[in-house]
């Protein structure tokens, strides 16, 4: 089980300049005897508030986004929870095994082999000799590196080493996983296997806590956000409450109108509020939500109720009532109702132009999202055929407005591409099928 | 080093008219205790400051920085402590029983190279100017401290050998090595060094350990 408690926490930096880093100054100035600084020029040590009054009450199941803008304090909250940063005020608590990947080829040497890589990164990891060498056949083999683990990583290509790094830093999943923007792995063949792992990797994470600038990790990753301005919690809540919150953010230029979310020191009794999945050990994952729902369907059919995961049916039942229009990713499953099924083709047409446009866009997350909108929408047509025709139609309204709109965020020039969808709903939902990339 | 030792060695034999079949040991074993002295105090000062990153990105605990520092500082010993035997095989330095007391006197060494990595590297992550410092007091010391020129050439024992602490750590290793007995003289100042050593690092780590991170 595991938690995190911030209490009233506030981190300031002592930003130094030149003069005060000198101890030869320093001894200079207490001789000559209580000199009086003018707090000017190079004698100036600037205090920046980075992190102020911050409450958090997290616990197993929590998937946290951290949103705001550069400089709003995630990151130093992120290095807090990692207990890198003691702060000046308020306490931290935090039980759990804790892993920040910041950097996931962090202390890899290039001197050093694959192997002894393995070994040295899994140790900077936390974990012991013992676990590493349990791991280490699951790692080498998941790299597909073979008799290049014999040689020195500086050898390898960035791609390579990129696969080491990611393998080694997936392997052992902790209680808690502290991420800065997501973690990137390697060349376009490798990302179906690495976005399957990393899966599987973060399910079995208790808590994650993610900053990001990406909307769509976080809303991939996280049931909850938090949003920050200069160093405080100016809004907390529900995943798309917050985005839509830091959207607003955005547009006013960084000034705040309109009713708060919720106040930081309101922020306990939300995260309990907030939709969150009650047991991690039931596999309450968005994951595989559709796969459940069907599952469990057909096992009410066959009248087999012993086997029904209860508290998981209530859980989305509720959550069904509670959120009456559910965000992509979310524990929903479109049951044959046209509305949802729209949403999700405008989607997955939104999500394909950004692919196609915008190359930062191309990441393993992404990649997952437009592939699970698909499992969605053919699991909709599993169930209902008739869904075929309104899916088309759909696509083929939601193409010039998705268009637009997704030329607009990437500064291209719409009209070099045709008004009418060139694409038909088989490629539309081939989880192959890219737009934009070379090897499809 | 082996052919620094060597030249150096040729030189000041001849400008001290020592006899090389001493001398020579004599200064193989100064320079390479002084390397690890030297190189503890030296890389201290780097050892917050250039694991920057590691700190920002990793909670493991700040002393494994340290640790490291005194690990490497051994194993250059290791190897440098070649530099010696082969002098002291050529020049026909018998060892004896005495010898014994080069595992405790390290021990004791590498102790106060902890205290002074974990003191020194705090001071350089605040203050930039201070490795530049103890490398030019570290520079006058070796000057200092009797590594190529011997005590006993100096007229009578002189009060400023008696309080120079390095004196004291060199004489405990190179002693052994040399096969000569172990004087209490030299050990009392060194385990007074290190308890006050420990004390004051120990102080200043668990005040400013936490500020580690804002500074590098």
């Amino acid at each position: 089980m595991a938690t995190i408690k911030l209490d009233h926490v506030s981190v300031s930096f002592p930003v130094y300049a030149s003069a005060t880093r000198s101890i030869k100054n320093r001894l200079m100035h207490s001789a000559t005897g209580g000199q009086i600084h003018t707090g000017s020029g190079t004698n100036r040590i600037t205090v920046v508030e980075a992190l102020q009054d911050i409450n958090l009450d997290l616990k197993t199941g929590d998937r946290i986004g951290l949103v705001g803008h550069n400089g709003a304090g995630k990151t130093t909250l992120l290095r807090v929870l990692a207990n890198i940063y003691e702060p000046n005020e308020g306490s931290v608590s935090i039980i759990g095994k804790t892993a920040p990947l910041f950097d996931i080829r962090l202390g890899m040497d290039p001197e050093s082999t694959g192997y002894e890589n393995i070994l040295l990164r899994g140790l900077y990891l936390g974990l012991t000799r013992k676990q590493i060498s349990a791991h280490i056949d699951d790692i080498a083999d998941f790299t597909e590196l073979g008799d290049f683990l014999d040689l020195p990583i500086r050898t390898y290509s960035a791609g390579m080493q990129m696969r080491l790094a990611f393998a080694i830093s997936t392997a052992v999943p902790p209680d808690i996983l502290l991420l800065d923007e997501g973690i990137g792995a390697g060349d376009a063949s490798f990302l179906q296997k690495a976005s399957e792992r990393l899966r599987a990797f973060t399910e079995q994470v208790s808590i994650i806590v993610l900053s990001s600038h990406s909307e769509f990790l976080i809303r991939q990753m996280c049931n909850n956000a938090l949003l920050m301005e200069h160093g405080r919690v100016i809004g907390s809540g529900a995943t798309e409450d917050v985005l839509e919150e830091y959207r607003l953010l955005l547009n006013l230029g960084g000034e705040r109108a309109g009713p708060v979310v919720n106040s930081p020191s309101q922020l306990a009794e939300n995260t309990n509020t907030a939709p969150r999945f009650a047991d991690p050990l039931s596999g309450f994952t968005t994951e595989n939500s559709a796969r459940w729902a069907k599952k469990t369907a057909s096992l009410l059919k066959k009248k087999r109720w012993n086997e029904v995961n209860l508290e998981r049916l209530i859980f989305e039942l509720e959550q069904l009532a509670t959120q009456p229009s559910p965000s992509l990713g979310e524990a929903t499953f479109p049951s044959g109702s046209s509305f949802d099924v729209s949403e999700l083709v405008k989607d997955l047409v939104k999500n394909l132009f950004l692919w196609h446009f915008i190359s930062e866009e191309r990441t393993i997350v992404n990649r997952e999202i437009i592939n699970r909108t698909r499992d969605m929408l053919l699991l909709a047509i599993d169930s209902d055929p008739s869904l075929y025709d309104s899916i088309s139609n759909t696509l083929n309204d939601a193409y010039p407005i998705q268009l637009d709109a997704a030329a607009h965020s990437a500064d291209i020039d719409p009209t070099n591409f045709p008004r009418e969808c060139p694409i038909d709903i088989h490629k539309f939902l081939n989880k192959e099928w890219f737009p934009g990339t070379q090897n499809q | 080093m082996g052919i620094m030792v060597f030249a150096l060695g040729i030189l000041y034999g001849q400008i001290f008219g020592q006899v090389l079949d001493e001398y020579m040991p004599f200064l193989a074993a100064g320079f390479v205790i002084w390397g690890l002295i030297s190189g503890l105090i030296l890389g201290g000062c780097q050892a917050f400051i250039a694991s920057e990153g590691m700190i920002r990105q990793l909670n493991a605990p700040l002393s494994i920085y340290a640790f490291r520092e005194v690990w490497t500082g051994l194993i250059a010993f290791g190897h440098n402590i070649w530099v010696f035997v082969v002098a002291a095989l050529w020049y026909g330095v018998t060892p004896s029983w005495e010898t014994i007391w080069l595992i405790p006197a390290t021990l004791v060494i590498l102790i106060n190279g902890f205290w002074m990595v974990i003191f020194f590297g705090l001071l350089s992550a605040r203050f930039r100017d201070v490795p530049l410092i103890v490398g030019s007091v570290v520079q006058v010391l070796f000057f200092l401290t009797p590594v190529i020129w011997q005590p006993t050439m100096l007229p009578d024992r002189a009060i400023f050998l008696e309080l120079n602490p390095f004196y004291h750590m060199v004489e405990i290793m190179r002693g052994p090595l040399l096969g000569h007995p172990s004087s209490w003289d030299n050990w009392f100042p060194v385990i007074l060094i290190t308890v006050f050593g420990c004390l004051i690092a120990l102080l200043f780590y668990s005040a400013y350990r936490w500020r580690i991170a804002y500074w590098v």
